[in-house]
């Protein structure tokens, strides 16, 4: 309990600090809604002189940002990315702290083994992110109701909310599994950022089509929020994907954490 | 000279590793390019022609025709250009501030060299490994497009656009090298040179959505080198001459600040 206690502590404002964060990019890139609207609008006129099939057809692509929440899907890239970095940050950073700070004797020699020590800081990090995941999801929720007029729809924005925090979780446990099989992480930045942006352009690539094997290496394409706008669910095979990557992860780390041979100066 | 190649040797296994990311991208971005797709029949281009400038940049249509190599490779240049940025920020905060993060300043300020010559050779060995980055950068990219051009002519394309890669990784790097120089906590310099890279980022997405506010582009270094203006022409020289300007000032700020901090010890 008190090294729960201590790592909450030792993170709570780094994490203030990314609620934040997350929560202005989801703040200006909504202040921006109105004037897409407005493109939007004008386009549409445009194309009442196309043939009727041809505006069906565009008009599915455009229907789907004529919402706040629709709209709020494009921003919600960028809020995963962000989220991605925190998440994985903490995940490098909580166990290889202690070699880097050189505080792994002093942690190791109290009466706590080393899953007990593993379950305080994996659940304090759950904790932080769901705190983050919470406020932001609030704070949005509110955010995205003031642009709605009547069509905000509770249960897909929680979705996606819950999308949002599952892949903080996926982010976390591959960065706590690099960090446990690293012998030593000098600085956390560069490895959690190479990481997430190496994840982040894979993405890019992997949205072609919907059947394609490349989404499933990167998580970044596992809740693809027009899919959860439209269906209001989430695709099966790549939340078991997500889920299944949490858990090989988080065993492994335990594994190799138990018996890893902890450098102490 | 000794720091130099010090420097050069701490960083190789570092250099493999972001090389071996970047030819990844590379083969498996282009792998997904194919050239008998179809470019849709022209209706639906005219369609797309019509829509605003911020909504085709929404949706992610237009400018490029993903039906040829050259302009395929545009689109993931962007990722790759984000990519380059990471590690050239990365590089420029780390190379200076690991002397205090691993408390080895002390070590080295007392040698009988000056901080200006440290700073110099760090950053030397910092362009070095830049160079090394571009030129896989760009063999892989040229090997990969003239296998998948099929005759059609891109070498000048591609020239243009690693040009540009080049200045983002110099604009970075300096950045980066600033930020050390001034910070006197390791862990903050890094922090702050990834927080100045996302926001241009996000700045320039917005800025590619959002035409009213085009007079932003002038401060994210992305949109100085956009692939657009690049390929198709109508690329300002006013850029090139800004990031001279500003990879100057940066550089002689990083000297200025770093000569007379004190140091973390």
């Amino acid at each position: 309990m008190n090294v729960f206690r201590q790592e909450c502590k030792m993170n709570f404002r780094t994490t203030l600090l990314w609620i934040f964060v997350l929560c202005s990019l989801g703040a200006v890139f909504m202040a921006f809604f109105p004037i897409i609207q407005g493109d939007l609008k004008t386009y549409l006129k445009l194309l009442d002189n196309f043939p009727p099939a041809m505006k069906a057809l565009m008009g599915i692509v455009t229907e789907s940002f004529s919402t706040p929440l629709g709209y709020y899907s494009f921003a919600f890239t960028f809020v995963i990315l962000s989220g991605a970095i925190q998440a994985m940050n903490l995940g490098v950073g909580i166990v290889s702290k202690e070699t880097r700070d050189k505080t792994a004797d002093f942690l190791m020699t109290k009466p706590i083994s080393r899953t007990g020590i593993l379950h305080a800081k994996l659940s304090a990090s759950v904790v932080l992110l769901g705190c983050t995941g919470l406020v932001y999801t609030v704070f949005m929720g509110f955010m995205i109701r003031a642009y709605s007029a009547a069509d905000f729809d509770l249960k897909k924005y929680l979705l996606e909310c819950l999308a949002f925090f599952i892949l903080q979780i996926i982010f976390f446990a591959i960065g706590l599994l690099v960090s446990v099989f690293a012998r030593k992480i000098k600085a956390v930045l560069p490895v959690s950022l190479g990481i997430v942006f190496f994840f982040y352009a894979i993405s890019a690539f992997a949205v072609t089509s919907a059947s394609d094997k490349l989404r499933f290496l990167t998580p970044f394409q596992y809740f693809k929020p027009e899919y959860i706008i439209n269906n209001g669910s989430y695709e099966i095979a790549y939340l078991v994907t997500g889920l299944c990557i949490i858990i090989v992860c988080v065993l492994a780390s335990y594994m190799w954490f138990s018996r890893k041979d902890v450098h102490s100066v | 000279m000794n720091i130099y190649m010090r420097e050069l040797k701490a960083h190789t296994k570092s250099i493999l590793i972001w090389c071996a990311g970047m030819i990844f991208l590379v083969a498996a971005g282009m792998g997904k390019y194919s050239a008998g797709a179809s470019a849709g029949d022209n209706s639906m281009n005219e369609l797309i022609g019509k829509m605003p400038q911020s909504l085709q940049n929404l949706f992610g249509v237009g400018t490029f025709d993903l039906t040829i190599a050259l302009e395929f490779f545009a689109i993931l240049f962007m990722y790759i250009l984000f990519l380059a940025a990471i590690h050239a920020v990365m590089l420029g905060s780390g190379i200076i501030s690991k002397e205090e993060r691993d408390r080895t300043a002390e070590f080295l300020l007392v040698k009988p060299v000056s901080r200006q010559k440290i700073l110099t050779a760090k950053l030397l060995a910092s362009v070095t490994i830049l160079l090394v980055f571009f030129l896989v950068t760009y063999a892989v990219s040229y090997a990969i497009l003239s296998y998948y051009s099929k005759g059609a002519a891109f070498e000048d394309g591609l020239m243009k656009l690693m040009a540009s890669f080049g200045a983002i990784q110099l604009l970075f790097l300096s950045i980066g090298a600033f930020f050390a120089g001034i910070f006197k906590n390791p862990k903050r310099s890094g922090a702050a040179g990834t927080a100045v890279m996302m926001i241009m980022y996000i700045v320039a997405v917005i800025v590619d959505v959002v035409e009213k506010l085009d007079f932003l582009k002038y401060i994210t270094f992305f949109q100085y080198y956009d692939a657009k203006d690049i390929l198709k022409g109508g690329y300002s020289i006013i850029y090139p001459v800004i990031s001279v300007v500003i990879i100057a000032l940066l550089i002689y700020g990083a000297y200025h600040f770093y000569q007379k901090r004190d140091m973390k010890i």
